[in-house]
């Protein structure tokens, strides 16, 4: 056999186990827990999952909190960031006044010497003030750092991915889903996972 | 042109794990880089210009997918490398051998020597699928077999 044929046949024995499920909604929950690699200084990347878990109640207000304002629907309403109690690290939740959880998420920062850390509660809670909704009216916002975007036209089959420059003219890479119904789901990065003409510019 | 998913489900899911465990060298990992790939296209409504597109396509989104579990904070514990490949069913030993060597080169050498010799693709559609030059790719094929060469021996001999 030639080297093709060998390695052909040593790594046939690869074969994925797992059923694939299109209507996967641990996806989202999957992308809320990864985080990407920002080259150089310290950045982060926050994936947070939004307005998908309702019903669920922080049930131990302990530990890491911190109060925080946000950009809900337009208005800036205030919350609780507390640190995941079922996380030892980099995960947090976001409660509303009645401590329900609106929003999880969590990230790493990778330091300019390659080092990575958990997100502190800090960086946590700038990156929640970044978020997908939509209105009464039925136009979907992304949200980021105070800048509205409007992206009803974009969201097509219940997703989009959109690029935008940040205020420091870098730019951040959206991957968004609708969850059902049950709010939208997205991965914010400094860095693309998608092929480059899979996103519009804003 | 569009392809039913669950039909590129059952052509490519193979093959879009296999390229996933090269960047990931973890099978779970790997599940889930191919889950994710397959619903991105799902609720992707990019049109392709053929079946071939398509396949590539998947195969670029599944590698930046591994990447990026790769540079995940949150990897998931999985099994190590050595156990797994234990329970793999290679034909020869030789073949498990070649897999636990090519397992062990850098990540930068392993997907191009995967995209070569298992997928086919040519110097010129590396170059495209991993957004590097084609000299590079030739860089890295290059010192993939020296290294392969260096410790199999005649077992990795026959380039033709």
């Amino acid at each position: 056999m030639n080297n093709r044929d060998t390695y052909k046949q040593a790594f046939s024995v690869l074969h994925a186990s797992r059923e694939i499920s299109l209507k996967e909604a641990s996806m989202n929950t999957k992308k809320a827990q990864r985080a990407l690699r920002p080259a150089f200084v310290v950045a982060i990347s926050v994936a947070a999952v939004f307005g998908c878990l309702g019903g669920a109640y922080a049930a131990d207000l302990g530990g890491i909190q911190e109060k925080i304002r946000l950009w809900m629907g337009g208005e800036s309403v205030e919350a609780t960031i507390v640190q995941d109690p079922e996380s030892t690290t980099g995960a947090y939740e976001v409660l509303d006044e009645n401590g329900e959880v609106i929003m999880g998420g969590g990230g790493v920062a990778i330091e300019a010497d390659g080092t990575e850390r958990p997100i502190t509660i800090d960086e946590a809670a700038d990156q929640f003030n970044n978020y997908v909704d939509r209105d009464e009216n039925g136009t979907v916002w992304l949200y980021d750092n105070g800048q509205a975007y409007d992206i009803t036209d974009l969201v097509v089959d219940g997703a989009c991915n959109v690029v935008i420059q940040d205020a420091d003219g870098n730019p951040a890479y959206y991957e968004i889903e609708d969850n059902n119904g049950g709010g939208y789901a997205y991965s914010r990065s400094p860095e693309p996972s998608l092929p480059m003409e899979e996103y519009v510019a804003l | 042109m569009r392809v039913k998913t669950e039909t590129l489900i059952r052509k490519y899911k193979d093959n879009l794990f296999a390229v996933a465990f090269n960047v990931c060298k973890s099978a779970e990992d790997a599940e889930d880089v191919v889950q994710d790939t397959f619903v991105s296209y799902h609720t992707s409504r990019k049109d392709f210009e053929n079946e071939e597109h398509i396949k590539a396509w998947l195969i670029r989104v599944a590698i930046n997918r591994a990447i990026n579990v790769n540079r995940s904070f949150w990897r998931k514990k999985s099994v190590p490398l050595d156990a797994y490949v234990e329970t793999l069913a290679f034909e020869t030993p030789e073949a498990k051998t070649l897999f636990t060597e090519v397992m062990r080169l850098p990540e930068k050498y392993r997907v191009p020597l995967h995209l070569f010799y298992y997928e086919d693709y040519s110097i010129s559609d590396i170059a495209k699928l991993l957004s590097i030059s084609e000299n590079n790719v030739k860089v890295r094929l290059t010192r993939a077999r020296k290294a392969l060469k260096d410790t199999l021996a005649e077992e990795w001999d026959d380039e033709q």
